[in-house]
C-alpha cells in the first residue's frame, strides 16, 4: 500500500470515527424542542407564521414532524 | 449461505424487542422509586400499594404533554376515593420552569419534579408523554407511549382496575 493510499484510508477512517448520528432519548430533548434550535434565524416568528398557515389551510401536522422533537405524535 | 442465514436470524433476535409484556424491571424500578411529595414529604410507589397508581412522564417543553396534563388533572378532579393515585412526573431539567407552568395553568394534581436523569431514564421511557399504569400489586398493566387526549380517554386506563380492593392490601 502506497503512503498516499495509507493516508486517505486513515482520513476516511478518521471521519467516519468523528462523524455520526447520536440518539437522544425522547426525555433528554429539552434542549433539541426549544424553537431556537430551528435552522431559521427567526424561528420563533416562524413557528407563529406556521400555525397561521395550519389554521388557514387545515393542515395541522403537515409540516415537519409533530411535537417538537419529544418522539410523541 | 449457511452461515449467512444463521447471521441473519442472530441479527433478527437482537433487534426484537422485549415481550410486550414483561415489565419487570420496570416493576422493581417503580416500587423502589424514592420521590419528594407536593407537602415535602418522601414517598415511594410501594407506598401506594393496594391502589391503582397511574404515573405519567411529562415535561413543560413538551407540547402534547402539556395539554395531555391539563387533561388528566381534569380527570384527577374527578377522582374520587382513595382507589386511584396519580402521580405526573416532570422531566424538565429546571424546576422552575416546570413550577411556572403548574401555576399558569392552575395544576392541582400532584407532580413530582424527577429531571431527566431520574425515573424516566431508569425507565428508558420509550416516548413523551408516556403514562404507566400500576395494579393493585405493583404490576405495570399498561403502558401508553401516547398522549391522552381527553379526561375520558384518561379514565379508561384504569377500566377493569378498579373495584373491590384485594385482601390484604395496604388500603
Amino acid at each position: 500500500m502506497s503512503a498516499r493510499s495509507a493516508a486517505i484510508l486513515a482520513m476516511l477512517a478518521l471521519a467516519a470515527a468523528t462523524a455520526g448520528c447520536a440518539t437522544v432519548a425522547p426525555f433528554e430533548r429539552e434542549r433539541l424542542a426549544d424553537p431556537i434550535m430551528s435552522f431559521r434565524e427567526d424561528s420563533r416568528e416562524a413557528a407563529q407564521e406556521l400555525h397561521w398557515m395550519e389554521a388557514r389551510e387545515g393542515s395541522t401536522g403537515g409540516a415537519g414532524a409533530a411535537g417538537g422533537g419529544c418522539a410523541c405524535n | 449461505m449457511r452461515a449467512l442465514a444463521i447471521l441473519g436470524a442472530a441479527v433478527l433476535a437482537a433487534a426484537a424487542p422485549a415481550r410486550a409484556e414483561d415489565w419487570s424491571s420496570w416493576e422493581r424500578a417503580l416500587a423502589g422509586w424514592s420521590f419528594e411529595t407536593p407537602d415535602g414529604a418522601r414517598a415511594t410507589l410501594a407506598d401506594f400499594r393496594g391502589r391503582v397508581v397511574v404515573v405519567n412522564f411529562w415535561a413543560s417543553w413538551c407540547k402534547p404533554c402539556k395539554k395531555e396534563l391539563k387533561h388528566l388533572d381534569e380527570w384527577n378532579a374527578l377522582l374520587g376515593g382513595d382507589d386511584v393515585r396519580l402521580v405526573a412526573v416532570s422531566v424538565d431539567h429546571d424546576a422552575r420552569r416546570m413550577a411556572r407552568f403548574v401555576e399558569t395553568e392552575g395544576i392541582t394534581l400532584p407532580i413530582v419534579h424527577d429531571g431527566p436523569q431520574g425515573l424516566a431514564k431508569t425507565l428508558q421511557i420509550p416516548s413523551l408523554p408516556c403514562t404507566v399504569v400500576i395494579d393493585r400489586d405493583g404490576r405495570v398493566v399498561r403502558v401508553v407511549d401516547r398522549a391522552i387526549e381527553s379526561a375520558e380517554a384518561a379514565r379508561e386506563l384504569i377500566d377493569g382496575l378498579v373495584g373491590p380492593a384485594i385482601p390484604g392490601g395496604s388500603g
